[in-house]
């Protein structure tokens, strides 16, 4: 039986020796076979965006490159550069859209070749690398004037679009480009308030005075972002939630929050002010309508160490269980709250999303700590 | 039989997809183009081919016991030695065959085969019974490969037919065709080879479904020999 054994086990060893050795050498021989064409590959890609290169030499990524971009390519006849972006799509970031951007030493795109979508859904989020919807890049400089989101596939065509934003970032960092004042502020607007990623959008808000150049309303109560004309310059103001000016820059990102001159400052309230009303107005409805019915409603400004999730504010009267109504953005979700005069949490609503939950979302601890500074300041 | 008929006879008595009815996942799957059905034909046989002349030299010192882990450990290996041969020298058909190629090792043509046969018979008659089973394959898929791709994508390797690709029928470049394809196939044989194809010649431990089965196969095998 012994024997027997032995015999299975030098057999099967001496198979599987034989067959290792088989493979290590069919490998030794096809492996750097392998990986030159993979190279070729890659280096063709490049080449496919900047049809009229000569000679790709690579870049060095310097710390301004943002970490998405992995690699740069530069044009030695000058007619533009490459760059290899890990866009975060559908898959996140371990999965990324890989994608290689030409710029064009005038900084507009070339061409955009999508190398690896494997991790979006088939069907909808890789539409994002189809033709059709990157032709829509070609010529496109840094304002991706008409470029949108592809509609049912919002997560990885606004991550992908960022990427693309991102190997313009990188386009500013190596090569010697003179940004127009427009693309200046195109990209500095988003940049103004903190938070900002590729899933927060802004909506522009209408404008009626001449020296406002853009107003723009934030997605997910992150604020507002305004861009005032004060003479010469142009200075590109950030609001908060409730209205109060948190940041100001100018196009040379200098930060001009401390003298921001008096006249800015209003223009940028004043561009915002009936966007900010209107809102109000409808927070107060649904606050009168699922919490505090046949009540009346005072608003509260901010007041300094508000947690960054209450958006808005009001003292209740008139009502029994309630004294604060309080308006929360949490992460996608708007919840308004009451409080009893104690700051102790009475009742939540969900007002959007329409398909959202509070299930597992608790907001005692917020509106408790938000009333606290509230009493404070009212000296309660 | 003749060397002959042993290269014929699995071209067209014991076709291995359509008569013995094995490889169908890889069959169904790479149908879709014809150049992607040819080079799985290809690749499949020339694994076949290497893995029934091995196990054929080496029946006599395979142990019973371990045969079928050695088997599995020649048959993997060559699959990914094709596959590595592959991807350095034709990339662009390793990258449309993409997972069927390691699928190979579980072609249940080249484990059946070789319990079959190679353990059996002498080197020779297995590399002959390994080209034919190939063939059979190749010949098969082609077949198939053929009606999916002309009639249901309108073109032929690639190449665009005038007329018929306006009249395409998508579905069988589908699962739901690619189904019905192979079984008008399977029909078509069974009819022009008047019924009398060979049982399963497998024994019940190669075959897949061992543990599953009542050994139905056993049964009519015997009701046959006594008829």
């Amino acid at each position: 039986m012994k024997s027997q054994m032995l015999k299975c086990v030098l057999v099967l060893g001496a198979i599987c020796l034989a067959v290792a050795v088989l493979l290590a050498a069919v490998n030794y021989v096809t492996a750097p076979i392998i990986e030159e064409n993979a190279r070729k590959e890659q280096e063709k890609a490049y080449l496919a965006v900047l049809p009229d290169a000569t000679d790709l030499e690579a870049v060095e990524l310097t710390d301004e490159v943002p970490k998405t971009v992995t690699e740069i390519r530069r044009d030695k006849g000058g007619s533009g550069y490459a760059f290899k972006v890990n866009a975060t799509g559908y898959g996140g970031a371990s999965s990324p859209i890989t994608a290689i951007v030409g710029i064009d030493a005038s900084g507009k795109i070339t061409k955009i070749v999508v190398t690896d979508i494997s991790g979006e859904s088939a069907g909808i989020g890789d539409k994002v690398g189809k033709s059709d919807y990157l032709e829509g890049f070609v010529g496109k400089d840094s304002l991706l004037d008409g470029v949108s989101t592809i509609s049912g596939a919002t997560i990885s065509s606004s991550g992908f679009i960022s990427g693309v934003k991102d190997a313009f970032k990188a386009f500013l960092a190596v090569a010697e480009f003179e940004e127009t004042d427009e693309q200046k502020l195109a990209r500095l607007v988003y940049e103004v308030l903190d938070g900002m990623t590729a899933e927060i959008g802004y909506y522009p808000l209408p404008i009626s005075d001449a020296s406002v150049v853009s107003a723009l309303q934030a997605d997910r109560a992150k604020g507002y972002a305004v861009a005032v004309k004060a003479g010469e310059e142009t200075l590109i103001v950030g609001l908060s939630p409730f209205g109060e000016i948190v940041k100001a820059i100018d196009l040379s990102e200098n930060d001009r929050t401390a003298n921001l001159p008096a006249e800015v400052a209003s223009k940028a309230k004043a561009a915002i002010a009936a966007d900010l009303a209107a809102i109000r107005e409808r927070h107060k409805a649904d606050i009168l309508v699922h919490l505090a019915e046949g009540a009346s409603l005072t608003a509260l400004g901010a007041v300094e160490g508000l947690p960054a999730s209450v958006i808005d504010a009001y003292a209740v009267s008139d009502d029994e269980s309630a004294a604060y109504a309080l308006v929360l953005q949490i992460g996608n979700l708007r919840i308004a709250a009451t409080a009893s005069e104690s700051g102790a949490w009475r009742s939540s609503v969900l007002l959007s999303p329409v398909d959202g939950t509070l299930e597992g979302t608790d907001v005692s601890a917020v509106v408790q700590s938000a009333i606290n500074l509230y009493k404070e300041v009212s000296g309660q | 039989m003749t060397r002959l008929q042993n290269f014929l006879k699995g071209v067209i008595r014991e076709n291995p997809v359509l008569v013995l009815v094995l490889g169908t996942c890889p069959t169904l799957a790479t149908t879709t183009s014809i150049l992607n059905a040819l080079g799985m034909g290809v690749a499949a046989t020339l694994v076949l081919l290497c893995s029934n002349m091995a196990i054929s030299a080496l029946r006599n010192i395979i142990p019973d016991k371990v045969r079928i882990p050695c088997y599995i450990v020649l048959i993997a290996g060559f699959v990914t030695a094709v596959e590595l041969l592959m991807h350095a020298f034709v990339p662009s058909l390793y990258s449309s065959l993409g997972i069927f190629l390691s699928l190979i090792v579980v072609n249940c043509i080249i484990l059946g085969r070789a319990e079959m046969y190679a353990s059996k018979n002498g080197v020779i008659d297995s590399a002959i019974d390994a080209l034919g089973m190939g063939a059979g394959f190749i010949v098969a898929l082609f077949a198939m490969s053929f009606i999916r791709e002309v009639f249901g994508a309108g073109s032929f390797c690639g190449i665009s037919i005038p007329v018929l690709s306006d009249y395409r029928i998508p579905i069988l470049t589908q699962s739901a065709g690619g189904f019905f394809v192979f079984g008008c196939l399977i029909a078509i044989v069974n009819k022009l080879s008047h019924g009398k194809t060979q049982k399963k010649e497998f024994s019940c431990a190669g075959c897949p479904s061992a543990a599953l089965c009542g050994k139905r196969c056993e049964v009519e095998h015997k009701e046959e020999a006594e008829a």
